[in-house]
């Protein structure tokens, strides 16, 4: 099988297996709570539940030092089912033991096999199942349209987020290598092996290798295709609940898919399966749910009042275990807690992003009875996120060094340039630079203003002496007047300075200085409409745009912090990938505006979608001729593709354990599991100064050996589309320098370059030797991998003199 | 209780027809049998000596594949002869080195040398030149230790690095996988003295001697004392042998071995035929019953049909062998010359018939003097009476001299012999081939093995002409269970230790390989003999070619790391890994391999 055909296939398992997890079994375990809800709401529900039940079991597990095979199957499989077997059944205890005896009793007389008993006992779950897979089917008859352009949209996301993984096969970025390994550890039952770390996403992975004996590399390189398509739809999720159009939501997701509007820095981690994009996933949930709190409270409260007054408060109340607002609240605190175990970065924006729904249900929020509830919820969630990683910590384990590193950025605004890959040093140097003349040209204005606020007030007290107070008040009116008169202007200004300041800090967020400003001026008119609209009317709606509104307007302040003498919470480029997350969202609240301005007096009326829909098509039309698609990804240049397909062809053909590979770094983690590892500058140094006697031998069957014809440029990057940035191909002038052996710094730069040299002309030399033996497995231009079956009971001695290593009286020979 | 008529009708019909059922098959077999017979007698020769491709037909002074070095005298290369015909590799014979060089052949592609015939530094710088010519060379022994200390140019030939001592004794050896047949073998009392050589870097070993204590000594498996291994100078393959494998036939298989070693595939004939042969059984009469009866409790001659006959059929129907008896008539032929009784002969006859085996003639009797003569005579006259239908067309001549029974073989007057189309030669007769013509008519096959042992230095021949030829011929003289002279000759001991051996040492060979009779072995091997064939590879393709084809043919593909599959013109199985037995149905056969994968 291809590597394409594998990594489809690969592709496919992974999604299914999520989605399985994550959205089919959670809907039968809560079939009924979910019941009458509509696909959105109960997809979004079975999703951070699953996360969070999930993401705990696995914690509990490994905190607790249980064996994580059968217990963690029977918790994570076998108790959900028997709860949604129970549930949907709704049988009593009682009836349920009875049911269970008489099974087992109808099997052991030999009446019933176990297939029979099988058969009655999941009658009911299949057919809930059933009834929801038909659930859909009536959706998307119902929604064909709308279907449609998610399917297609969806279907775009897969394939542009796969494009690197289907064409390259390999790890795009050096992260990937880390959390395998951590992941990897979690397979030996140690959780934070290097400390301390939220490890949700990490719990999520390993489940999914555990449950579905998915190998751990394959997860990695396909699931950040798959979760992109669950983060993407986050935001139509969000936008079905604040907008009043049902196509518009879908232009969320358009605006994030299609247009080339976004720096490739911001959009391209996507593609990867890493843990901050894996708790993106949980940030809309957060306002979502915060949202659905206040409108339920906002409701309950009211019928609560109507009820009082009719006095049949005594029969409304006991309908409730839990009330809807309070569930609202639950699921809110469970999204929130999933963002802090997953990946701490995201709570800090899921924290702007609530307290911009608080500001704009104020004064609403100051009410004991709602800020309560939210403070309580907010503290329990970050107490449940906060737990696993307490004991972790309690049990002797020290921070893991990102969280430092992450609470030093914090507090400084930079990041390390050796862990921020993409971070352009000059770009940054740049980037200070601009900072320090804003700076300067902030302090200019500051003494220059306080010089005319002095200037003024002499001024004005010289004058307030001689007039009279009839005078003064006429004053104070006709002032009053004029900036009453003056506040549009006034307000315009003020946000004219600050989009222009912001202009400049997006800089290198947003392709296109006009989209920039377009999308600041959208904010401005958001949060300017929402404003006026909620004075009108008090309606959530007004509510909701002026929340997501002052939610764009944070994520800018990040970057802008500076400016304003803020703390900068975090880098540039990081902060970047949020304000992208949340340009969709300005956008398709902007057109939603718009929409309800139009088609309010209709009341929305299903014909009143053509317009929404017929700027999507405009828009898409426009966006392809204009050539302004999305260009695909870039991928760092870190192994070969060939390195990878001999991985996994390696691990699929040969015995566990019976093989070896002489490489670099980059496969140890990957086939840790099946094979043993020797990393090629240990293996070239042994013989560097060789002698007669010199010995080196690998213990095992099978030996394969991965040269790079034209050797990496290690950790460069390039576009998806082309051949990774390599050196040109080996030469016997490289073979012929010297390298350092000590350790692993001969594969980066030139000394990579050198090292796979002589690593060439090591296999040339020794396949003239063994020509029999020594063969070639694979080769593509730019890889050669060969392969040697040893006799393990007498094997090789692969030190030669292969004409590039010094001999013993330490002359080149 | 009464029975209705017609229930007994019913019934008695229904008994007399399982009666007429039971009794028919065997008064069939009474009525139709032709065990006084031989239909192989009856039967044409379809290839004679002049058919089949001997020395020679092989031997090309000018384009010969495989240059031997070694003088008339010398076994080592006669050796090596003898597998070039069965390689069916052009060849030549040399004296000397010096002499091979001037009549260098462009096709040459072999050297096969011995220490008798390297033993001075001319000859190394021959060798020296001859690796210039990627010719692969094999030393079927190792030169003087003295001269290769001294010559630094034959270690860097043999990829020596030095000498640790010219005479250390191991205890043992171990032959590793993928070498000969029979896969990695530990021999814990094959023990050899032999030159403890420490190797350079680039060889290969194939074959190191044990050490006692290796463990204590802390002496790693890469360090033991090497007996068989490759070097690679750079420009061509050196095979070493550190032992005196060569000094019987035990050489051919590791020639073959070695050849295949050093090429990306290796295709050869192969008889296929697995054979057991038991000598001097049937046995036809009742001498030294009062020995016998002391022990068994049996006249001889109803201990041979009471209880061996069933034992042998029992133990071969087990490994599904098939027999070959070569029957005894007399041992003693001068104390007395008692009648042999008809119902003796028509027993072993009919018994054989029925397990569709096969009859010889044994040449053994047990007294010492020279009545060989009298044997064949009274032979010939007994059976002339007795079952004069019968022709013998093998003979087994055991320990009786080739003068004496050579005459009988080209006689023109009739004798028991006078027929004789096979010959089974003993295994000590190392002086003939394995397989050879006998002259034109006849072919001369060796014994492999002796059925009632099995010594590390048997099991090690028996692989090796296994991987040589696909040939095995186990004999089980029962001499000695008529004449025991010990507990070692009981025959619950014998019987146990022949199923020992037929379901261990050759069991693993079944796999690829034939039974046969001796009548059809003798049909195959005339086969083998016969053709000739040529191959070549096209990517993952390899094409066979036969000539003087009959019928069918087998064949050996052997390759570093690969399988069939796919072939046309025949078909295949699989021997062991990376090594497949071919059975050829048609003159050209094409295989289709890959890659293996574990």
């Amino acid at each position: 099988m291809s590597m394409e055909i594998t990594t489809i296939v690969e592709l496919i398992h992974v999604f299914f297996a999520y989605l399985t997890c994550f959205f089919l079994i959670p809907h039968l375990v809560l079939n009924k709570y979910l019941k009458g809800k509509k696909l959105f709401e109960r997809f979004l529900l079975c999703i951070i539940i699953s996360n969070f039940y999930i993401i705990n079991m696995i914690f509990f597990i490994f905190l607790f030092h249980l064996p994580h095979n059968r217990l963690m199957i029977f918790l994570i499989i076998i108790f959900p089912a028997a709860v949604a077997w129970q549930r949907i059944n709704r049988p009593n205890i009682r009836y349920f033991f009875t049911l269970i005896s008489v099974s087992f009793s109808r099997l052991m007389l030999g009446e019933a096999k176990i297939r029979t008993i099988w058969g009655s006992l999941s009658a009911m779950p299949r057919l809930a199942l059933r009834r929801l897979l038909q659930s859909v089917l009536l959706h998307f008859r119902i929604h064909i349209v709308e279907w449609l352009i998610y399917v297609a949209l969806m279907g775009y996301n897969v394939w542009y987020h796969s494009y690197g993984t289907l064409h390259k096969y390999v790890y795009g970025t050096s992260d990937l290598i880390v959390h395998h390994s951590w992941i990897h550890r979690m397979d030996e039952g140690i959780i934070f092996t290097h400390g301390v770390y939220p490890f949700g996403f990490h719990n999520i992975i390993f489940f999914m290798h555990r449950v579905f004996n998915l190998k751990i590399v394959s997860i990695l390189r396909t699931m950040g295709a798959v979760q992109t398509v669950f983060i993407f739809s986050m935001i139509y999720v969000l936008l079905r609940k604040i907008c009043h159009s049902r196509i518009v939501p879908l232009m969320g997701i358009f605006f994030f898919t299609i247009p080339d509007f976004y720096n490739f820095q911001a959009t391209m981690r996507y593609q990867w399966t890493l843990p901050q994009e894996y708790a993106m996933l949980f940030l809309y949930p957060c306002a979502f749910f915060l949202i659905q709190y206040f409108e339920r409270k906002r409701n309950e409260i009211k019928t609560e009042k109507q009820m009082k007054e009719k006095g049949t408060l005594y029969a409304w109340l006991p309908q409730y275990q839990l009330r809807p607002s309070t569930r609202s609240l639950i699921f809110f605190g469970i999204s929130f807690a999933l963002t802090l175990a997953v990946h701490f970065y995201i709570t800090i924006i899921a924290l702007f992003l609530c307290i911009a729904i608080a500001i704009s249900n104020f004064p609403t929020v100051l009410n004991y009875r709602y800020f309560l509830s939210i403070a309580l919820a907010g503290l329990l969630s970050v107490f449940a996120a906060v737990m696993p990683l307490f004991i972790g910590y309690a049990e002797g384990n020290r921070l893991e060094g990102s969280l430092f590193w992450a609470l030093g950025t914090m507090s400084t605004g930079k990041e390390d340039n050796t862990s921020e890959e993409y971070e352009d040093a000059g770009s940054s140097e740049a980037e200070t630079s601009e900072t320090d003349d804003e700076e300067e040209i902030n302090g200019n204005e500051t003494t220059n203003t306080k010089k005319d606020t002095e200037k003024t007030s002499v001024k004005k007290g010289t004058k307030t002496k001689k007039k009279t107070v009839i005078q003064n008040i006429q004053d104070k009116l006709t002032k009053t007047g004029h900036s009453i008169l003056n506040l549009p202007k006034t307000i315009q200004k003020k946000l004219d300075g600050y989009n222009n300041i912001a202009m400049i800090y997006l800089q290198s967020t947003f392709t296109d200085e006009d989209f920039t400003e377009a999308i600041m001026w959208m904010m401005d008119a958001i949060v300017l409409l929402g404003l006026l609209t909620a004075l009108i009317s008090r309606k959530p709606y007004c509510r909701n745009m002026i929340a997501m509104g002052l939610y764009f307007f944070f994520m800018t302040l990040i970057v802008c912090g500076p400016f304003y003498r803020l703390p900068k919470l975090m880098n540039e480029a990081r902060a970047r990938i949020f304000i992208c997350y949340a340009a969709p969202i300005i956008l398709a609240c902007t057109v939603d505006f718009l929409y309800t301005f139009l088609f309010r007096a209709i009341r929305y009326h299903a014909s009143s979608e053509i317009a929404p829909l017929i700027l999507t098509g405009f828009l898409t039309v426009a966006f392809i001729s204009n050539d302004n698609i999305k260009p695909l990804n870039i991928i760092y240049s870190l192994q070969l593709p060939g390195e990878m397909y001999c991985d996994y062809r390696i691990m699929q053909e040969y015995p566990k354990k019976k093989w070896t590979l002489i490489t670099t770094t980059n496969s140890i983690e990957i086939v840790s599991d099946d094979g043993w590892v020797t990393e090629a500058y240990d293996f070239l140094g042994k013989m560097e100064n060789i002698k007669k006697t010199t010995k080196v031998t690998i213990p095992s069957k099978y030996v394969f050996f991965y040269i790079e014809k034209k050797p990496l440029m290690y950790d460069a990057f390039g576009n998806v589309t082309v051949d990774l940035p390599t050196f040109d191909y080996v030469s016997t002038e490289e073979a012929a320098k010297e390298i350092d052996f000590t350790d692993g710094s001969s594969y980066f730069d030139e000394q990579r370059y050198i090292l796979e040299s002589k690593y060439y002309y090591w296999a040339k030399a020794f396949e003239e030797k063994y020509p029999r033996e020594f063969q070639v497995y694979y080769e593509d231009d730019n890889f050669v991998c060969y392969r040697i079956i040893q006799n393990e009971f007498h094997l090789y001695n692969f030190a030669i003199d292969y004409g590039f290593n010094k001999q013993k009286n330490g002359k080149k020979t | 209780m009464t029975i209705s008529r017609s229930n007994f009708i019913a019934m008695s019909v229904t008994m007399l027809a399982i009666l007429f059922l039971f009794q028919f098959s065997n008064l069939s077999v009474l009525y139709t049998s032709k065990a006084t017979i031989n239909h192989v007698a009856e039967k044409d020769i379809k290839i004679y000596a002049q058919d089949s491709i001997h020395e020679k037909t092989l031997r090309d002074d000018l384009m010969y594949e495989t240059a031997i070095i070694g003088t008339k005298n010398n076994f080592e290369a006669d050796l090596a002869v003898e597998w070039c015909v069965y390689q069916k590799r052009t060849y030549t014979r040399f004296d000397n080195l010096q002499e091979f060089y001037t009549n260098t052949s462009k096709n040459c592609s072999l050297l096969i040398v011995n220490s008798l015939v390297v033993d001075t530094f001319q000859d190394i710088e021959v060798l020296e030149k001859v690796c210039d010519y990627k010719i692969n060379i094999i030393f079927t022994s190792l030169p003087d230790t003295e001269l290769i200390e001294e010559s630094q140019k034959l270690k860097d030939i043999l990829g020596i690095h030095s000498l640790k001592t010219d005479a250390y004794h191991t205890t043992g050896m171990t032959i590793y996988e993928g070498f000969l047949l029979g896969g990695t073998t530990t021999y814990q009392k094959l023990k050899k003295t032999i030159p403890y050589f420490k190797l350079q870097s680039g060889i290969k070993a194939y074959i190191v001697g044990d050490i006692k204590d290796q463990k204590q000594k802390k002496i790693k498996n890469e360090d033991l004392p090497p007996i068989l291994w490759r070097y690679h100078t750079g420009k061509n393959f050196v095979f070493a042998v550190n032992t005196d494998f060569f000094s019987d036939h035990t050489g051919l298989g590791m020639l073959t071995s070695m050849l295949a070693e050093t090429k990306d595939y290796l295709i050869y004939p192969v008889v296929n035929a697995q054979s057991v042969i038991c000598q001097n059984y049937p046995y036809l009469s009742n001498e030294n019953t009062n020995t016998i009866a002391e022990k068994y409790y049996y006249e001889t001659q109803s201990l041979s049909q009471n209880v061996l006959w069933p034992d042998i059929i029992s133990i071969l129907d087990a490994t599904g062998e098939k027999f070959s008896g070569m029957i005894a008539p007399k041992f003693e032929y001068s104390n007395s010359l008692e009648g042999i009784s008809s119902n003796t002969i028509s027993f072993y006859y009919k018994q054989t018939e029925q397990v569709a085996g096969n009859l010889g003639i044994s040449g053994d009797r047990v007294e010492n003097g020279s009545f060989y003569k009298t044997k064949l005579g009274y032979d010939s006259e007994m059976f002339r009476q007795k079952v004069p239908s019968y022709i013998f067309t093998i003979f087994s001549p055991g320990k009786m001299p080739e003068e004496i029974y050579k005459p009988y073989l080209t006689s023109s007057k009739e004798n028991i012999l006078s027929d004789i189309r096979t010959i089974i030669l003993d295994k000590e007769n190392q002086t003939k081939p394995v397989l050879s013509f006998y002259n034109d008519k006849i072919i001369s096959m060796s014994n492999t093995n002796n059925g009632f042992s099995h010594d590390n230095d048997e099991d090690l021949y028996l692989k090796s002409i296994e991987t040589a030829l696909g040939y095995s011929s186990v004999s089980m003289d029962f001499t000695s269970v008529y004449y025991p002279s010990g507990k070692k000759d009981d025959w619950t001991k014998l019987t146990k230790d022949l199923s020992k051996y037929l379901n261990t040492y050759w069991a693993e060979f079944r796999k690829g390989f034939e039974h046969t009779t001796v009548t059809e072995a003798d049909e195959r091997a005339r086969k083998f003999l016969a053709l000739n064939f040529h191959s070549f590879r096209q990517g993952n393709t390899i094409n066979l070619s036969i000539d003087n084809f009959f019928k069918s043919a087998f064949f050996i593909l052997r390759m570093p790391n690969g399988r069939i599959t796919s072939i046309t013109g025949g078909e295949y199985k699989k021997l062991e890994k990376n090594i497949f037995v071919i059975y050829a149905e048609k003159k050209d056969v094409i295989i289709t391999i890959a890659d293996n994968v574990e």
